[in-house]
């Protein structure tokens, strides 16, 4: 089979997506030897580079595609927009005579919502595929579809050579910051961003006491001040940290030693971070989390983890093989409900039973067989072999979600539309993240 | 779900709007107002902090100043000017308290004094002789109403006498200088942006990159960088650059603590994990202004000027006839610049 695979010139400067890229680029790269590969790189700003260069890439790409006949065209990154890039191509060539397209979606696939609706008119009836990273994205945006049909799921893998258990890894990192042997440390990395609500574990994270055992937290990542723009809360920069910063001034002095922020840190010593803690923790419930690399590389080096049930979070749960749980969360009509129970009982039962070195290990290895680069070549085989369905065109949830999120220019309104709350629009679409929610949905 | 009310969380992000909300209410602008933050963007660009900051050119509306009880004005040398020179102190001052840059603690009137407390930001990194950073980001005002060109060379000639030719050789320079605002202030041969690149190259190496502000903004690890920013402060002195750009991990040039006397520091505020605002008292007792740049009768023309626009040309001359004639001079026998 002949892949024509579009990825972007540039390294994304999504923090995840940095990661996610090059592992999907690698994943690609082990496809077997049946599957003949050729790159095409776009520049992430499409129609920049259109109206700013004599030498046209889009015309190049139809070229190619006259050229190579490839029998699919494989969108691998998140930029330039897939939809954007289609809608250039469709200037210059009939859609339709294009070979079965295949995307991957990524997060901000709403934030494009209103180009997606865009082939609606060029493409129905093509035969595409789109592939989720989690189940959850997958029903999302199965739910913008007239027809469910042609969307699968693979993850965006981990790169094993990056993330693994190390036994002496944790130990040394341990000495190195003072950690006593008997300490317990919850670490939370990623974006310390509004829909993160890194502010809430650490007010459960202070609610745990034991009196033999002392607890840590490590806070490892860059504040940022995205807001929840698609309600039309967009924060300013140096908001978040403000406001985590006044939480802090409320606490003792032995509190305050017990919370440590690491700012931005490199894969190398991130991986030592995680192997040095106890528990991962995070309750996000931000409205793109349609993966989760951060936990799945906490997981990757044996980490037990507790996540919130949303998006693809929900995915990593499973309590055998390595140990990921769920804290429920339910969207009623004063925003969203965290059942936070497990968290005090997780890490209860981690200050009683620790972890040894060897379960740990074994946990880290049963992840990786799932979530691997390696571990997902043959699902991406079979999904790029199976016969593509013929696009059924996007809905008018997808329609109307792409119209009220370009009502949110100003910033001096909250969107009641996309407000998180029982009986709105918002909870049509998101119920989908909370896998209790859309489990039972199936069960009707 | 658990119907324990003890171990539930609720969240509500509608709180976080209502915090930040006075930054979002530009009602009351005026376009012209509203057009001068946008000329001088990115460095007039909003940012938070629990000080209030806001920018008085942008749009000073009393009613506004009203809402809280601490402002942290960002503004340079002629807005502030004419705040203190045209600002209700009856209506405005109270228990309120203004904090202004500490460079401009000579504008403060005595009737303002008590309502006044002084600022400055700093980073817990900085560099200098025998402190190399890998990487600079160097930013700045550069067209001749807002900036003054002999300035900016000396400004350019101080930051490289502290580097060696090899070191500066060894680090990897990004320059962004904004200069688009010749639609405002001037043709594009008044902005000159030629003489200050030349200065540039001609003071640093040849060997600089100009990444467009896109690519600076979406950055967000400036560890082991040194941010550099050329203003002198006639607009806008404390910028959302500088925050941005230490609050991602950068640090500033390391600075003499000269011009400090009189300054007594009362409390320092954490910005981000990487900066911070020093807030400072001042013995007017101990330093006096030995003129008053208040009394300048220029100022009313200015006001003019900037809140009814008028013939670019006209503003390039009259800028540096009031900018070179009086404060600067004055600026110069302060030993401020």
């Amino acid at each position: 089979m002949k892949l024509l695979v579009i990825r972007s010139a540039a390294e994304s400067k999504w923090g995840s997506c940095k990661v996610i890229s090059p592992n999907l680029h690698e994943l690609y790269r082990g496809l077997s030897a049946s599957y003949q590969i050729e790159w095409v790189d776009l520049p992430e700003d499409l129609m920049k580079h259109e109206l700013g260069s004599q030498q046209s890439c889009v015309s190049a790409l139809v070229k190619k595609i006259a050229e190579s006949r490839p029998d699919r065209l494989v969108f691998v990154d998140h930029l330039p927009p897939p939809p954007t890039v289609l809608a250039y191509l469709s200037l210059q060539m009939n859609l339709k005579k294009l070979p079965p397209l295949v995307f991957h979606i990524y997060g901000d696939f709403t934030y494009f919502s209103r180009e997606w609706i865009y082939l609606n008119d060029v493409l129905s009836g093509h035969p595409m595929t789109f592939i989720a990273a989690s189940l959850s994205q997958q029903k999302m945006v199965s739910g913008f579809l007239n027809q469910p049909l042609g969307i699968s799921k693979l993850c965006f893998p981990v790169n094993s050579s990056e993330y693994f258990f190390n036994k002496e890894e944790r130990k040394k990192y341990r000495n190195e910051n003072a950690i006593g042997e008997n300490d317990v440390v919850v670490l939370y990395s990623g974006r310390i961003s509004l829909q993160k609500n890194v502010d809430v574990l650490i007010r459960e994270f202070l609610k745990f006491k034991h009196p033999v055992k002392k607890t840590h937290l490590w806070i490892v990542g860059a504040f940022d001040d995205i807001g929840a723009d698609f309600l039309g809360c967009e924060s300013y920069p140096g908001y978040m940290f403000s406001k985590i910063q006044m939480q802090l001034e409320d606490l003792t002095e032995e509190e305050r030693q017990r919370i440590k922020f690491f700012g931005i840190k490199k894969k190398e010593e991130l991986r030592k971070i995680k192997a040095a803690s106890d528990l991962f923790a995070s309750f996000s419930l931000y409205h793109d989390e349609d993966y989760g690399m951060s936990p799945a590389e906490a997981l990757s080096t044996g980490l037990k983890s507790l996540l919130t049930d949303w998006g693809g979070y929900s995915s990593f749960a499973n309590m055998q093989s390595w140990q990921c749980d769920l804290v429920e969360v339910n969207i009623d009509e004063y925003g969203f409900a965290l059942s936070m129970n497990k968290f005090q009982e997780m890490l209860l039962s981690i200050c009683q039973t620790p972890d040894p070195d060897e379960i740990r290990g074994e946990r880290a290895k049963a992840f990786l067989r799932e979530f691997s680069i390696e571990g997902n070549i043959k699902n991406l085989q079979d999904i790029l072999d199976k016969k593509p369905e013929a696009f059924s065109g996007f809905n008018w949830l997808l329609e109307q979600y792409g119209n009220s999120l370009s009502q949110n220019w100003s910033r001096s309104k909250l969107n009641k539309f996309l407000s998180p709350k029982s009986k709105s629009f918002y909870f049509d679409v998101y119920k989908n993240y909370i896998s209790k929610l859309s489990q039972d949905k199936n069960n009707e | 779900m658990n119907k324990n009310k003890e171990s539930s969380e609720i969240v509500q992000w509608s709180y976080d709007f209502i915090q930040s909300f006075y930054l979002n209410n530009n009602e009351s602008r005026t376009e012209r107002e509203m057009q001068y933050t946008h000329y001088i963007s990115p460095f007039s660009d909003k940012y938070y902090s629990p000080l209030n900051p806001f920018l008085i050119f942008g749009g000073a509306d009393p009613e506004q100043l009203l809402k809280k009880d601490t402002w942290l004005l960002r503004d340079g040398l002629i807005p502030l000017s004419f705040f203190f020179k045209e600002a209700s102190l009856d209506l405005l001052a109270g228990s309120r308290k203004f904090l202004v840059h500490k460079d401009f603690w000579f504008l403060v009137p005595p009737t303002w004094q008590k309502n006044v407390l002084f600022y400055d930001v700093s980073a817990k990194k900085n560099y200098g002789k025998g402190s190399v950073p890998e990487k600079m980001v160097l930013m700045g005002i550069a067209n001749d109403t807002m900036a003054d060109p002999e300035e900016f060379v000396t400004s350019i000639k101080d930051l490289a006498s502290n580097f060696t030719a090899k070191e500066i050789e060894k680090i990897q320079i990004m320059a962004y200088f904004p200069n688009k605002r010749s639609d405002l202030w001037g043709k594009w041969q008044d902005e000159n942006i030629f003489k200050y690149a030349k200065s540039i190259f001609e003071n640093l190496k040849m060997d600089i990159h100009f990444p467009e502000w896109d690519v600076l903004k979406s950055t967000m690890d400036y560890q082991n960088t040194l941010y550099y920013e050329v203003n002198s402060g006639v607009i806008v002195k404390d910028t959302a650059t500088q925050h941005m750009f230490l609050s991602r991990g950068a640090g500033l040039l390391k600075c003499s603590d000269a011009n400090e006397k009189g300054f007594k520091l009362i409390k320092t505020l954490s910005l981000s994990l990487y900066h911070d605002v020093n807030i400072f008292e001042f013995d007017f007792q101990k330093l006096k202004a030995v003129s008053n740049p208040l009394e300048s009768d220029l100022l009313p023309y200015y006001k003019k000027i900037i809140e009814k626009g008028t013939s670019p040309r006209l503003i390039s001359e009259g800028w540096e006839k009031w900018y070179g004639s009086y404060v600067k001079k004055y600026y110069k026998n302060q030993g401020l610049i």
